[in-house]
């Protein structure tokens, strides 16, 4: 659910581009900017050449730094410096591996019983996209369970919860492993040309705290990338709200 | 040699500046390039001299040999950590930044660890490579021949590897680690305690040793070939020079003021001392193999002031200075002079307690330690300094009309690169 609301929030920014009736809903510019927001964002009467602005796509915010693996970690560039000190404190944050008690820290401990990676950075690698399932090489992809109710709803798994736990402290089993089997596919596009594609089939293997329910349901995900949030944070609600359709009246399917 | 070539670089400045004392955007901006230079001109010359002292350690491996690698290390520290005001602000030092001074690493990547650093199989698999001891490693599920621990494969296979940040195979800290190992104490006293027999084949102690002394001749001379690149980038011609010293200096002088306020309320401030303090974390201690940590905040403190006077003294008394950003504010705005300076001298005092008390009672790493009233309130009060003086700064940035440079770039209509606000 929370994808899909996130995936409107985009869509929105997409939309308010050329929108200058959207703009007009601003409540916290003048006349004068708004006219100058809708005449940035039309679209480009030549693409011959490279627009104003276009060099630097996230405005003020775009990093000047070489775009090499480390991209994805960068703070905006126009942060204040005091924003600039969360920045890095969320960032410290991010990457500190937690241990489990007792640590010679009390702060820093507190890890586990069960969990799944030791620190966010983890999963989320360099602040960006996890990968798949492998079972050769550790995670960065967690497995959701979830169980239909009575309403026809879901719930969490009665005994594992809502997601799998993979790795546990010392002393105690982790909740399971989960396993992916590959089958590869001929698959024949529209063109006609034939592309081998591979299924995967997941299951949980050495279950910690016994059989799951019969009707367990499981989900996999991968680490979202971590980029943009502010960003879009930073939309203004009414820039949304402009473009709020709940009966699709332009038939555009959202 | 590299004095001399900094002198004279300093007489074209001074000479370009007349008359006498007037600070202008150029004649400041070209001053913030001469320190640069000669700050990693030095830096790179106590880099020859710790990789001097490298060798001898691996020629003929004892306690005074590897005494003399470690404090040759400490006075390495002393020119760089002068330099990283320098990093923001100038892309091109950071983009470079990370080679060389890359941390918080995750040690049981390059060596031998002690029981309570952990096995678990996390996200990053490579936590225990440990490719002193396996001369074949498996990176993200490819088998990798690490027979040659070579500079290339340090830079190219190692670092970063399996994309984890902390996999950090090269730099001050990687060397660090290799002289002193763990940090087994805490936020009790003692720093890692490394034997010199871990590179002495003949008597050998932690296993590997000709691959220990390898790791370490290359992490060596790649830490030489960085920093020569940062000293020709500075020099005469050099990219980053070239760069402060365009729209008339007022390049550089954003870059001298943006470098100041992050280094100071994000990154010191911040990331490397307020993160540790609420955590109570050793781990969190920026030298943390040597419990040097003092001596980099320190000298990053001392960094900061240099690029404002417009005076950095090397390490053998060498002076450089010139045109300063703070005659430049005090012919333009006194009352934002006075207050900077101020600011900046109440935090190098700071900072004096602070390394201080490293010196007299106690290690940063016991200092930051949970339920120590006293050590907490001193690094606490570092911390209060820094951030104080941020304002100052941001004052300054007003008062000679940077904004505009700092955060937008070049404004002309058809620009590309320009930015709208």
């Amino acid at each position: 659910m929370r994808t899909e609301r996130i995936f409107g929030a985009c869509l929105g920014l997409a939309l308010l581009v050329g929108s200058a009736a959207a703009v007009g809903l601003r409540d916290d510019l003048t006349a004068e900017d708004a006219a100058r927001v809708a005449a940035v964002t039309a679209p480009p009467a030549d693409v011959s050449r490279p627009e104003r602005f276009e060099a630097m796509p996230g405005g003020a915010t775009t990093s000047p730094l070489t775009a090499g693996r480390d991209a994805f970690s960068r703070p905006a560039s126009n942060l204040s410096f005091e924003d600039q000190q969360n920045f890095r404190v969320g960032n410290g944050i991010f990457r500190k591996l937690w241990v489990s008690a007792p640590a010679s820290t009390r702060s820093s401990d507190g890890l586990g019983p069960l969990y799944n990676a030791r620190a966010c950075q983890s999963c989320h690698v360099n602040d960006g996209r996890g990968r798949a399932v492998r079972n050769d090489a550790s995670d960065t992809f967690l497995m959701r369970l979830s169980v239909p109710t009575a309403d026809g709803g879901d719930g969490p798994e009665p005994t594992y919860g809502g997601q799998l736990q993979d790795v546990a402290v010392p002393g105690l089993p982790a909740e399971g492993r989960v396993r992916v089997d590959w089958t590869e596919e001929t698959v024949t596009l529209a063109d006609g040309m034939v592309v081998r594609l591979r299924r995967p089939a997941y299951r949980v293997e050495d279950l910690g705290y016994g059989p799951m329910h019969p009707e367990v349901r499981m989900s996999p995900r991968v680490a979202q990338p971590m980029i943009g949030l502010g960003l879009l944070e930073a939309i203004h609600p009414s820039d949304i709200l402009a473009n709020a359709d709940p009966d699709d009246a332009d038939g555009n399917g959202v | 040699m590299t004095t001399r070539h900094i002198a004279s670089l300093a007489a074209v400045t001074l000479a370009c500046a007349a008359p006498a004392a007037a600070a202008d955007a150029e004649g400041v901006a070209a001053t913030y390039a001469d320190i640069a230079h000669a700050a990693y001109a030095d830096s790179l010359e106590t880099a020859e001299a710790l990789d001097a002292a490298i060798d001898a350690l691996i020629a003929s491996p004892s306690e005074d040999t590897l005494a003399a690698a470690r404090q040759a290390w400490i006075a390495a520290r002393v020119p760089y950590q002068q330099t990283e005001v320098y990093r923001f602000g100038n892309p091109l030092v950071d983009d470079w930044e990370g080679r060389v001074n890359a941390w918080p690493l995750d040690e049981g990547l390059i060596d031998y660890v002690d029981a309570g650093y952990g096995v678990e199989n996390d996200a990053n698999a490579l936590y225990t490579l440990n490719v002193i001891a396996n001369p074949v490693i498996s990176v993200n599920g490819e088998t990798v021949d690490a027979g040659e621990l070579t500079p290339a494969f340090l830079r190219e296979v190692l670092s970063e590897a399996g994309d984890v940040e902390t996999n950090v195979a090269t730099g001050y800290h990687a060397v660090e680690f290799l002289l002193w190992g763990q940090d087994l104490n805490g936020t009790g006293p003692g720093a890692g305690d490394r034997p010199a027999t871990d590179f002495d084949p003949a008597n050998c102690t932690g296993g590997n040793c000709e691959r220990r002394a390898a790791y370490l001749a290359a992490a060596s001379d790649l830490l030489i070939a960085d920093l020569r690149e940062m000293v020709d980038a500075w020099s005469a011609g050099g990219a980053a020079r070239a760069r402060v010293m365009e729209d008339g200096g007022r390049t550089g002088l954003a870059s001298l003021l943006a470098g100041m306020g992050s280094l100071s309320y994000g990154e010191l401030a911040g990331e490397r001392m307020k993160l540790g303090l609420m955590l109570h974390d050793p781990e969190e201690e920026h030298d943390c193999f040597s419990d040097n940590t003092h001596n980099s905040h320190y000298f990053d403190v001392i960094g900061i002031r240099n690029v404002y006077t417009g005076r950095y003294e090397g390490p053998d008394g060498e002076v450089v200075e010139g045109p300063s950003l703070q005659a430049l504010l005090a012919g333009t705005a006194p009352e934002v002079e006075r207050e900077l300076s101020a600011r900046i001298e109440a935090t190098v005092g700071a900072f004096e307690a602070l390394k201080q008390r490293a010196e007299t009672v106690e290690a940063y790493d016991q200092m930051i330690g949970e339920g120590n009233a006293e050590g907490n309130r001193v690094v606490q009060s570092a911390i209060d300094a820094l951030v104080a003086q941020v304002p100052a700064i941001e004052r300054a940035v007003a008062a000679l009309d940077l904004g505009a440079i700092a955060f937008e770039g070049s404004d002309s209509l058809d620009n590309p690169e320009g930015v709208f606000q």
